[in-house]
């Protein structure tokens, strides 16, 4: 395991430890570490809109707020949180599909705060739109929610190798279609 | 398993993409809901004041009903009654031997019920004993 997933783990660990302790301040700090990288997951693997980010992100904490003594004997926290936003998003595209079957596929461009990053931002959600799910999936919960590929694994319900497969493809499918010179 | 963490340029070149971020008024949200922001209120004391008033006026209904009736304090009672003395009982032929065993009250279990009723005070005879011996020293 790399140097910088050993850390993570370890900030992970002292987040739910200090929620434990103090479930206002802990809940400060958990959606300060994961309110964007979860808002990332939902957006560029699902493709849904801002709003229906904001709404799945603000459902997924919560149960953190509600009822702290609940989700306090989490041990995986950033596992809990994505998989928690995964079964949000799904059900949030189901309403969705169910509302407008002829709603058209894909990301619609998202708004990012600096103007120079929105055509590389939109460059990459096209291209990820393309990706078939599962390497969508590994790709952004690897790249922009620093999961490891065992957690990925074990999001997805698949063996590592299976997981670090996906992620591998993905990576070349977008090395094609960015074509982004070095 | 290392190789495959190994970092790629490209890896490198996403990470630099902003990530989505979420509305400031999702956070406000939620402060609102949580859990630690909610004062305690008096209408959630409400069901815990009903279960109190509810055990306290069972309690009193309680020993309202189990309290003993008729209980009369020295001051208020009435003297002692007069208690009569009474003649014993008189059979039909009562200076006689009793014809038959249903007329001795010793042998027939009527009587010996009827004699062991508190009017057996009212013969003169505390007890069934008593009035054994009462009527053996008639006899």
């Amino acid at each position: 395991m790399l140097e910088r997933d050993k850390n993570r783990q370890m900030d992970t660990s002292n987040l739910i430890t200090e929620y434990r302790a103090d479930p206002q301040r802990g809940f400060t700090r958990i959606y300060e570490a994961f309110s964007d990288k979860l808002a990332t997951y939902v957006r560029r693997s699902f493709g849904l809109s801002d709003a229906d980010v904001a709404d799945v992100v603000h459902d997924a904490f919560l149960p953190w707020v509600e009822a702290p003594e609940r989700v306090g004997s989490v041990e995986n926290l950033s596992g809990y949180l994505f998989s928690t936003a995964k079964y949000l998003a799904m059900q949030k595209r189901k309403q969705l599909q169910a509302a407008s079957s002829d709603q058209p596929e894909g990301i619609e461009p998202s708004s990012p705060s600096h103007s120079a990053d929105i055509e590389d931002v939109v460059i990459v959600e096209k291209a990820l739109s393309t990706l078939p799910e599962e390497q969508r999936e590994a790709v952004v919960l690897k790249i922009w929610g620093d999961l490891t590929l065992e957690e990925i694994a074990q999001m997805q319900g698949v063996s590592v190798q299976t997981a670090a497969s996906r992620y591998r493809y993905a990576l070349l499918k977008l090395k094609e279609k960015l074509s982004w010179t070095d | 398993m290392d190789r495959l963490n190994d970092r790629d340029p490209l890896e490198d070149r996403l990470r630099k993409i902003p990530r989505a971020s979420v509305p400031a008024s999702v956070f406000d949200r939620l402060q609102r809901k949580a859990s630690w922001n909610k004062p305690i209120t008096k209408i959630s004391l409400i069901p815990w004041l009903a279960i109190l008033l509810l055990i306290i006026g069972l309690a009193l209904a309680w020993f309202i009903i189990s309290r003993p009736t008729g209980v009369i304090s020295k001051k208020d009672s009435f003297p002692p009654p007069v208690i009569v003395a009474s003649q014993p009982p008189v059979l039909a032929s009562s200076n006689q031997e009793p014809d038959s065993i249903e007329d001795d009250p010793l042998e027939n279990p009527r009587l010996r019920r009827q004699f062991r009723e508190p009017t057996i005070s009212g013969f003169g005879c505390e007890t069934i004993s008593s009035m054994e011996e009462l009527l053996l020293d008639k006899s």
